[in-house]
């Protein structure tokens, strides 16, 4: 079964993410900042993480980092509200990230782009 | 003849005298040798003759030497590199030197025996007492032949004859009108310098002045150049600068910037000045010329305009700082509203009834609108505070135009509106901001179908133009009225109040869209007549500009600064 984890500081974010994937069949995991995050993600292991850039306290740039310093797979979704230019992207892109998605966005947005990147 | 008779005698004297009278002056009376009277009469008689003869030769030496002198002043006169003219008693020319012509212009045969010509009908009088009175020196407006007025300078010597008799005078005359006009501009200059408004000074090469005009006596706080003239230049200068000012003046010759002087009174005053070595004809160094304004009260006002220019642009970076916190802010809520509202809709949650359907349809349109509007007003203040950031990308103009129609198909569908793109063949790519530009195309065709009736036509053409890429939208609709043409590019503004309940929208596009535009180094403008649609048109140069969201002045988002508004300007 797909994994999907969502980063997300908002609550009422990550529960309305948790409700779209799990509708949808995928197990998912909750973290709720960037340390949180990391803590979990070995243990989980996810297929795609979820991850709303603008988190207060670790640095997206500094997660991205360590999650590819820990060699792992899972596929990254930005959730954003600004616009990355292509310096952005390609720092962004050396890691795991795969997609960006622009807030507020549509549903099926999202569940597209789960459904494009879980295999 | 008898010798002896007295009567012959008497006759023969007679004789002589008549000889003599006809001019005979060798005649001679013969002596009889009697010693008497008549012989006395005859030997006085030859004597008288003889004297007669001798004064005759003399005067007639004297006139061959006086015909001598004339005709060699004549040649003189003739031959005279100055232009010389002599005149008789009645101010008539009695002779004309070349150099006379030169001058004038008359030649000698027109001027011989006429009064001289030269002389304006004002000054006869004056002339006719020049001439007898002693030698003199005077300098004169005299006429030439075309009428006009030369300076000349003259000197007159009075022509006595040969019994101390004056017979008129020689006049020595120099034209000086070049002279005069030297003159003149040296004083025009010289009234110049006096009267500038900037400080002009001069000390010699120890730094005492020699020289200041008024402009520096009232900078120093004087009431006459006196004061300051004979002082040292250290003594009105207070900064360091001058000895940087020495050392340039002793390397290169020159130096200028910017210092602080001192006033009679102790006071200081911003100055910026220029100095400079000023060389004589030989090219040695012999003075120092030196040129100062005083700026202390634009100093001041600088000082000022910089402080506010601080706190408005503090001002600007809270305001910026505010608007993209709220957005953001604003933005995550608007996410949970947006997710829940579409879960809803997909009934996720349950089966929902159609006045449920409706009703979350409603609250998902108006979401949709609040979200359009946070991202405008944050535009708005992106444009304005110039931090918009433009992501400059190989843009395919077909493809952009393609995904434009697309993106306002469902909304041209609702009303029955087609859409004709136009994108000439061929048309070069352009590197500009793809989504931003993608942002204006919606706006602007957005509005054309609003403002649209229902079944009519929006044509949307590309094409290339001289440097650019013209981009032009053609409705049918209602139009603007003319007055209302310029404004609809400004913040907030709305063609009708009334339309603004009826249409939707804050006013914001069109601005965002200007500023875009602009942003590109292009131009956007409307033609419109009122009843008989818009067209919009906008180009973006085919060589794309650096600095883009530079280039974008932050006056021109409240529409007080029209560059850029139509194309017209």
């Amino acid at each position: 079964m797909t994994k999907i984890m969502v980063v997300d500081d908002e609550l009422d974010l990550r529960a309305m993410v948790d409700i779209m994937m799990k509708n949808e069949g995928y197990n998912t995991e909750m973290a709720v900042d960037g340390s949180d995050f990391l803590e979990k993600v070995d243990s989980f292991n996810p297929d795609i993480v979820i991850l709303d850039v603008m988190m207060p306290g670790l640095e997206t740039e500094e997660m991205l980092e360590k999650l590819k310093k820990k060699k792992s797979k899972s596929k990254v979704i930005l959730l954003t509200v600004v616009r990355f230019d292509r310096d952005e992207k390609r720092i962004f892109g050396q890691g795991n990230v795969v997609d960006y998605i622009k807030k507020p966005f549509d549903v099926d947005v999202l569940m597209d782009a789960v459904k494009k990147h879980k295999n | 003849m008898d010798k002896t008779s007295g009567k012959d005698r008497i006759n023969e004297i007679i004789d002589t005298i008549i000889r003599v009278a006809r001019g005979d002056y060798s005649a001679q009376i013969e002596l009889s040798g009697i010693n008497d009277d008549i012989d006395s009469l005859a030997m006085g008689i030859n004597m008288m003759i003889n004297d007669i003869e001798n004064a005759i030769i003399k005067q007639k030496k004297t006139e061959a030497e006086i015909r001598e002198i004339n005709k060699q002043l004549q040649r003189i006169i003739d031959s005279s590199p100055a232009a010389l003219m002599t005149v008789d008693i009645e101010g008539k020319i009695t002779s004309w030197s070349p150099a006379s012509e030169e001058i004038f212009g008359w030649s000698e045969d027109e001027v011989i025996g006429k009064f001289n010509p030269t002389v304006p009908k004002n000054m006869k009088t004056v002339f006719l007492k020049t001439i007898k009175g002693k030698q003199t020196n005077l300098e004169l407006k005299c006429l030439n032949k075309n009428d006009s007025l030369v300076d000349i300078l003259i000197s007159t010597v009075p022509l006595l004859n040969e019994k101390g008799k004056f017979i008129g005078a020689l006049g020595v005359m120099t034209d000086i009108t070049e002279r005069k006009k030297i003159e003149e501009e040296l004083s025009i200059k010289k009234n110049a310098i006096e009267s500038s408004f900037s400080g002009i000074g001069i000390t010699d090469l120890d730094g005492k002045i020699t020289y200041v005009n008024d402009a520096i006596v009232k900078m120093c706080g004087c009431k006459d150049s006196n004061e300051i003239i004979g002082r040292t230049l250290q003594e009105f200068w207070e900064g360091e600068r001058i000895f940087q000012t020495i050392k340039n003046l002793k390397e290169k010759g020159f130096d200028k910037g910017e210092d602080i002087g001192k006033r009679k009174d102790g006071s200081f005053f911003n100055v910026i000045f220029s100095a400079n070595i000023i060389k004589d004809e030989k090219g040695k160094s012999v003075a120092i010329l030196g040129s100062f304004m005083d700026i202390t009260e634009k100093k001041k006002a600088e000082e000022k305009i910089i402080k506010q220019n601080v706190q408005l642009r503090k001002l600007d970076e809270l305001k910026t700082a505010f608007l993209n916190i709220t957005s953001h802010e604003l933005r995550t809520p608007m996410s949970a509203i947006k997710g829940y509202t579409q879960m809803l809709l997909k009934q996720t949650f349950g089966d929902i009834n159609v006045e449920q359907k409706n009703s979350l349809d409603i609250i998902l349109r108006n979401t949709n609108r609040l979200d359009g509007l946070i991202q405008d007003i944050l535009d708005v203040s992106r444009l304005e505070s110039r931090t918009m950031k433009f992501i400059p990308e190989k843009t395919d103009i077909k493809k952009l135009v393609g995904q434009t129609t697309e993106t306002v198909q469902p909304s041209a569908d609702r009303k029955e509106i087609t859409i004709n793109a136009d994108v000439e063949e061929g048309i070069t790519n352009l590197i500009v901001d793809e989504e931003r530009i993608k942002q204006v195309m919606i706006n602007i065709v957005g509005n054309a179908i609003k403002f649209s009736p229902d079944g009519s036509i929006i044509n949307v053409k590309a094409r290339k133009e001289k440097n650019d890429v013209l981009f032009e939208v053609q409705d049918f609709g209602r139009g603007i009225p003319k007055d209302k043409l310029d404004k609809v590019f400004e913040t907030f503004y709305q063609v009708d109040s009334g339309a603004d309940r009826k249409f939707g929208g804050a006013g914001l596009g069109l601005a965002i869209s200007r500023g875009i535009v602009i942003s590109h180094g292009g131009k956007i403008w409307v033609e419109s007549k009122e009843g008989n649609g818009s067209k919009f048109s906008f180009t973006l140069p085919v060589k794309p500009v650096k600095n883009a969201e530079k280039k974008f002045k932050t006056l021109d988002m409240f529409g007080l600064d029209k560059i850029g508004g139509s194309r017209n300007d």
